[in-house]
């Protein structure tokens, strides 16, 4: 098991022209399978993530040099993910001139035919449950739920209070757990 | 991935969600992540080369181009749309250009079979060109340029008669050819010599041919003629004058 760098370390790399490469590589080895489920817990189908990731990666690079170190790295990684899943799913939806609701059933046709989810019938209902929650709940669950994050990181990723996203994750629990049962 | 429990404690209170596997179900194809690392540097790299770069990337356009794309663009609109229009008022029947290929095809085809010359003979290549001077070659320039002609070997001339005994037998046919002519000719003036020294024709030559005929006309049936022809009796100069006369007399 490779010992992870510390931040500051890749920062500090980072602002070295002659060690940015090797930095931002660390950075790559570290945080990029990540965001990357980050990503594709959100897009769902394998090669959507695969761009956005890279987009993600894009923006770190070139914005990485004036990253001010007034919040987490991961945290702003994080957040320039989220932002980028979102753009995604609302360019689908003016492209395809469909409803916003429509975006989810999408989604879930996509996960019913992708050939890169092995889940059980529990974890594939569970997935479906969550393409029923809007974007924002979709997040805080899913941060929640795969990635544990405390609710401040998530305030830091969002841009969101606190409190309002222990409201927004607990009502999207309850859909989900109605829709769970509901589909017994 | 196994993501970092820390305080699940609220799964408690959801015993449908708490029963579902929270291990990640999605997967990646094999090796992804060993790659994804290098195929981000590279689209990283890439990235820069075509945001750092000049817009133009190294081509270039004529001076004025995009001053003038616009209104080239509107242009063309505006002409493609003219063409398409029926502003002429012109039309055409139904199916027209879609046959117009074919007739087109037919009618050059038809065109050149009639121009094609009639003759099936041919000569070889540029034929004509030089026969004019192989002409003179062979005739009036051979001659005076002093070239030796070409003899042709002469063919062997068999004659079928003697030239001596031809030439008799030519003179005796001839010889004979003219005496009989001339005997022929006297024959037939004797004839007619002695017609006209006979009785009759010196008789009848002193009556007029208008009398000769009215008696004739009055007195002779068309089938005495046959009578006359069988029964034709010798003519006997002695006596045809007084019988003659006698007739004569006897009509009046």
């Amino acid at each position: 098991m490779s010992v992870q760098v510390d931040d500051a370390e890749i920062l500090r790399k980072f602002q070295d022209e002659k060690t940015r490469n090797e930095a931002f590589n660390l950075l790559l080895k570290k945080y990029q399978q990540k965001l990357y489920w980050h990503v594709r817990r959100m897009v769902i189908d394998h090669d959507d993530a695969d761009d956005l990731i890279q987009d993600t990666f894009v923006k770190v690079w070139k914005n990485l040099p004036g990253f001010r170190n007034d919040a987490q790295l991961y945290t702003w990684m994080y957040r320039i993910a989220t932002n980028e899943c979102i753009t995604f799913l609302n360019k689908k939806k003016q492209k395809n001139n469909i409803p916003l609701d429509d975006v989810a059933y999408e989604l879930a046709d996509t996960l019913a035919d992708s050939t890169y989810f092995n889940g059980d019938q529990a974890q594939l209902k569970l997935q479906q449950a969550i393409l029923t929650l809007p974007e924002k709940q979709r997040l805080v669950f899913n941060m929640k739920y795969y990635d544990d994050m405390k609710y401040e990181e998530m305030s830091e990723v969002l841009g969101t209070s606190v409190g309002a996203l222990k409201a927004s994750f607990h009502l999207a629990v309850k859909k989900i757990e109605s829709f769970l049962l509901s589909r017994d | 991935m196994n993501s970092d429990r820390g305080n699940r404690e609220w799964l408690n209170d959801y015993m449908s969600l708490k029963q579902v596997n929270p291990n990640n179900p999605f997967t990646v194809p094999e090796g992804y992540f060993d790659e994804l690392e290098q195929q981000t540097v590279s689209f990283i790299k890439l990235n820069e080369l075509k945001n750092g770069a000049s817009p133009e990337q190294g081509f270039t356009v004529p001076e004025n181009y995009f001053e003038e794309l616009r209104s080239n663009i509107n242009a063309r609109i505006s002409i493609e749309d003219a063409l398409n229009k029926e502003a002429t008022g012109l039309t055409v029947p139904e199916g027209y250009f879609d046959n117009l290929s074919q007739q087109i095809q037919s009618r050059i085809i038809v065109g050149e079979s009639l121009t094609e010359p009639s003759e099936v003979f041919a000569v070889p290549q540029d034929y004509f060109s030089h026969l004019t001077e192989n002409i003179l070659n062979k005739t009036a320039n051979g001659q005076k340029t002093g070239k030796p002609e070409i003899v042709k070997p002469r063919g062997i001339v068999r004659q079928l008669f003697s030239s001596s005994a031809f030439k008799y037998a030519t003179a005796a046919c001839l010889t004979l050819a003219v005496g009989a002519t001339i005997f022929l000719s006297q024959n037939s003036n004797n004839v007619v010599q002695s017609h006209d020294n006979s009785f009759l024709h010196k008789s009848l030559s002193a009556i007029p041919v208008d009398d000769i005929q009215n008696y004739l006309q009055l007195n002779v049936d068309p089938t005495d003629t046959r009578t006359l022809i069988d029964e034709s009796k010798q003519v006997n100069a002695d006596n045809l004058n007084t019988d003659l006369q006698d007739e004569l007399d006897t009509s009046q």
